[in-house]
């Protein structure tokens, strides 16, 4: 974790990026939530989804996902990551995002779940508590780690959270108007907060 | 050797980006093309053998890699005269030219849209092809469906199995095959465009000095050896007992012929 912090921090710092809004999903959101509370003076705004809102150890079933990593001689590898990764297409019209999931994994097949177990293994629950900039959270409705999100909204009753009715997985991908509408406006502090219900977009 | 790294950039041409892997600084620029349906990441491990002894840049061909589409029907032209501007947007003037495959039919086509500015033009994998045999290139059938499986990924793999005849060479099948995958929607296109430029004529009339270069076990060598025997004035180097994909099986042996056909190295360091 400590690896990728120092990785973020100096491609920001060679763009000259002083001052930031920050969205992150998943690992990502794991990667944010840290960022802010290691450089709260830079990060103006946290917007996160799939928050990793967990106890280190709690998630130990994610780590099984990691396979072995020995290139077959029939490509059969390509299914077995196709298949760990099939939930993000619950209907046909979502097979370009899961193979475009599935194509970046195998860019980097010898180390592509790495960043997973480093949020596995990293309690970031103090960080998420230590954000002192204004924090959005936002989920889709099937996400596997809505539940972990929602967990985050509860700790956070500040924090408005939406949840995207109807919407699949991977918002960025599945509803990039409606996400970045919803950015946009935390951005400028014009975010209308439901209050603790998560609303419904 | 290992302290020559390899840089990633793009090139902002008109109507999108040409991605590049670029390796050295020296003052002669060598221009590497890639074939159907990688990217410049064929060249990754030669690269840094490059880069010691010239500024090597290797393209990514627009619709692959990280390049963007062109606009409309991908021909060879056209493809040549985008990797063109992209030279231009680096501030590149005169250049020694690579290519492989369909790399070798843009750099022909490079090679006489700039004949001013290609010092050399070394290639290998010639599609030296008569009419009929360009035939079945030129209907794009597109790639198949998207399985609810991803078995559409293991076609892919399978279609390029030739790459990897022994074990040891599945990393550079993967490779390939990943590469397609991440343009899967168009990563025909090229080889269409292929199918419908005959190379023969346009050889003939490049004016820099030329080589062809084969690896005897690609399977194009045959083309190669056929585009050397219609062209007899121009070295040929036949590589024996050196198998497929070049630049990415034999790196320092590649590059080794390379530098010293664009007069970047007088000895021979690598023996085949």
């Amino acid at each position: 974790m400590a690896a990728y912090l120092r990785g973020v921090t100096e491609a920001l710092d060679a763009l000259r990026v002083e001052r930031f809004a920050l969205y992150g999903f998943s690992t990502g959101a794991a990667l944010a939530m840290a960022l802010a509370r290691q450089m709260p003076q830079r990060v103006s705004h946290l917007i996160l989804s799939g928050v990793p809102y967990w106890a280190p150890g709690e998630i130990e079933q994610f780590k099984s996902q990691v396979g072995r990593r020995e290139l077959g001689e029939n490509g059969e590898y390509f299914i077995r990551v196709w298949q760990s990764m099939a939930y993000i297409a619950p209907t046909p019209d979502l097979r370009p995002q899961l193979h475009m999931a599935v194509v970046e994994a195998l860019r980097v097949y010898d180390h592509y779940l790495d960043g997973l177990i480093a949020v596995t293994d990293y309690d970031l629950r103090p960080e998420l508590a230590a954000a002192t900039c204004p924090v959005l959270l936002l989920s889709s409705a099937d996400d596997k780690l809505r539940p972990f999100t929602e967990r985050a909204a509860a700790a956070l009753p500040h924090a408005p959270y939406t949840m995207f009715a109807g919407s699949h997985s991977h918002l960025p991908w599945t509803a990039p108007v409606l996400f970045a509408d919803h950015v946009r406006a935390f951005m400028a502090d014009r975010y209308h907060d439901a209050g603790r219900a998560p609303r419904q977009a | 050797m290992s302290e020559i790294r390899v840089r990633c950039g793009y090139a902002d041409v008109e109507e999108g980006q040409v991605h590049y892997r670029r390796a050295g600084n020296g003052r002669q620029v060598l221009v590497l093309l890639h074939p159907t349906p990688t990217s410049s990441r064929i060249y990754e491990r030669a690269l840094p053998h490059l880069g010691g002894d010239v500024t090597a840049i290797a393209f990514d061909t627009p619709g692959y890699g990280a390049s963007t589409r062109l606009p409309g029907p991908p021909t060879v032209p056209g493809f040549a005269v985008r990797i063109l501007k992209a030279i231009d947007t680096l501030g590149i003037d005169r250049f020694a030219l690579c290519g492989f495959a369909t790399g070798s039919t843009v750099a022909v086509a490079l090679a006489n849209c700039a004949r001013d500015r290609v010092t050399h033009l070394a290639l290998s994998g010639v599609p030296y092809w008569e009419p009929h045999e360009l035939e079945p290139f030129k209907t794009n059938l597109g790639p198949p469906e998207m399985g609810e499986n991803g078995e559409h990924m293991t076609r892919i793999w399978q279609s390029l199995r030739n790459m990897a005849p022994t074990p040891d060479l599945r990393p550079q099948l993967h490779m390939a095959a990943v590469e397609a995958l991440r343009v899967y929607d168009n990563c025909l296109d090229a080889l269409v465009a292929v199918g419908n430029y005959d190379i023969r004529p346009e050889l003939a009339t490049v004016t820099c000095p030329m080589m062809f270069i084969a690896a005897e076990g690609d399977k194009l060598s045959e083309f190669t050896a056929r585009a050397a025997k219609a062209l007899p004035h121009i070295p040929y180097v036949k590589l024996h007992g050196i198998r497929s994909q070049l630049p990415w099986t034999e790196p320092a042996l590649f590059a080794d012929h390379l530098l010293r056909f664009i007069g970047a190295r007088a000895e021979a360091r690598v023996s085949a």
